[in-house]
């Protein structure tokens, strides 16, 4: 339990206190299947479903810590989630890593949760790595809750969005 | 400008009636309402997103999780609408709404809230920390007071402990902390959850008399750090924001000692006073107006973001 006036650490994203579930405008959660129309779900798995798997294929999050990409640090203690989210265009995935990515550690240090954004056409990877397996259930559940906030703000003004030139000129 | 509130009502009472406001579920109410209070603001206002110059959010202070919350809706609005983003410090959105209603020019400022208690003048395109706590905001000071006397949270321990002071009676002695020009409230604090139960039971005073007490001894606290500044600067006005400035005896306590140096109290009340996203809204103006943007790549949020980080350059 957070005392009041104490923040979480807000430049890692995973700012939510204990107990903090996956809620939040349209509840999304984990599990997917749900969102706005034309808009994939969030699903910590490929594209054949079944257990999470990382962009390469590997099964994510090894009970031993070990990186499912191949990386492995001296200490062996990290653990990962891999997130594989299709959007309806390359432009919304791309849209929703910039924005995700700004409250990202951007360099690795005790007590924080590294997480990438990379997109490749309309699909965005999100890969969340931490050394311990608290801090990790609670950047799952901010992940999810950012995600989920971002979908429902990109329903409510997508139209007008997608009516603006490509190009798009700052005023 | 179109006033939508979302001033968390049921919320308030429900999180402080436990231990305060929990970053998680501040986070969870400011999701859950900001879309809505979005566009209900552009239609009372009338306007659409092509109406609008740019985008204003806090950057910080304050706790992670909503700064968050809202800096992503933020950032999303932004690149959906295609405008530029303006990061504001919270602090400074405070004194820029207390300048815009109250018109003081350039007074020395008397920052009190849950979070932060600052003295603060204007410097050389810098707002300047004269005087601050040096531990607790009062503030935060006043509410776990109320905690201990299990004060009510409805609609606020702030203004139950301004209701009960005005039928206190007995001036209890309580630890005055002032130094130079900063503060310390954790003393008082201690003293009150040692001695409150004890003093009360045995009749020695009221919650009234503690209540009383208590703002006496903070105020007068806050009023000499901010004198001391005024003198320093050799300045004729004093503003008071934030929502502890709401206080009226606060604010008898700051006219009081403005009066005796000829000078001239500015305050605000509840509307303005207590945490909106109106003063985010002046303050964003003003820095887009002086040229202000707030790139992508810098559109995080810090936690700690000291008032005087800001380059002031909407002001000469």
């Amino acid at each position: 339990m957070q005392a009041a006036g104490q923040g979480t650490g807000g430049s890692t994203g995973d700012a939510d206190g204990p107990g903090g579930n996956a809620g939040g405008p349209g509840e999304a959660g984990a599990t997917g299947g749900r969102g706005p129309r034309g808009a994939g779900a969030a699903r910590a798995s490929g594209p054949r479903g079944g257990a999470p798997r990382g962009p390469h294929g590997g099964a994510a999050s090894a009970q031993d810590g070990r990186c499912p990409c191949g990386a492995r640090r001296r200490d062996s203690r990290l653990l990962q989630l891999h997130i594989t989210m299709p959007f309806s265009s390359p432009m919304e995935a791309e849209l929703v890593r910039r924005i995700l990515s700004r409250d990202a550690a951007p360099l690795p240090r005790p007590g924080v949760v590294l997480k990438d954004f990379t997109v490749s056409g309309n699909l965005l990877f999100i890969r969340l790595t931490a050394a311990d397996h608290r801090q990790l259930q609670l950047s799952i559940s901010s992940c999810f809750q950012q995600l989920s906030l971002l979908m429902w703000i990109t329903q409510y003004f997508l139209s007008v969005f997608l009516a603006q030139p490509p190009s798009g000129q700052r005023r | 400008m179109a006033r939508c509130w979302r001033t968390r009502g049921g919320l308030t009472s429900r999180l402080l009636a436990q231990v305060g406001f929990l970053p998680g579920d501040t986070a969870r109410h400011h999701r859950a309402v900001i879309l809505d209070l979005l566009q209900e603001a552009l239609t009372e206002s009338g306007l659409t997103s092509q109406d609008i110059d740019c985008i204003a959010y806090t950057k910080g202070p304050g706790m992670g999780a909503p700064l968050v919350s809202v800096a992503v809706v933020a950032r999303t609005v932004a690149q959906l609408w295609n405008k530029p983003l303006v990061g504001v410090n919270h602090c400074i959105g405070h004194i820029e709404m207390g300048r815009l209603i109250t018109g003081a020019t350039s007074p020395t400022v008397l920052y009190v809230s849950g979070g932060n208690t600052q003295v603060i003048a204007y410097s050389e395109h810098r707002y300047r920390i004269f005087g601050e706590t040096i531990d607790i905001a009062v503030g935060n000071c006043l509410d776990r007071f109320a905690r201990v006397l299990k004060i009510s949270n409805d609609p606020s321990p702030g203004y139950n402990i301004e209701q009960m002071a005005k039928r206190g009676k007995k001036l209890v002695e309580l630890p005055y902390t002032v130094k130079g020009m900063d503060v310390s409230f954790s003393g008082i604090l201690s003293f009150i959850e040692d001695v409150a139960h004890r003093m009360l039971a045995t009749g020695e005073c009221t919650p009234e008399d503690l209540c009383f007490s208590l703002q006496e001894t903070v105020f007068a606290m806050l009023v000499e750090i901010t004198e001391r500044a005024m003198a320093h600067c050799g300045s004729q006005e004093a503003l008071i924001v934030g929502g502890v400035g709401c206080n009226v005896r606060l604010q008898e306590m700051m006219a009081t000692m403005c009066q005796e140096r000829g000078a001239r109290l500015f305050a605000t009340d509840e509307r303005f006073c207590i945490d909106n996203g109106a003063m985010i809204a002046q303050a964003g103006w003003e820095m887009f107006r002086a040229g202000h943007r707030t790139p992508l790549s810098d559109s995080g949020v810090t936690q700690r973001y000291r008032t005087d980080e800001v380059e002031v350059t909407w002001r000469d």
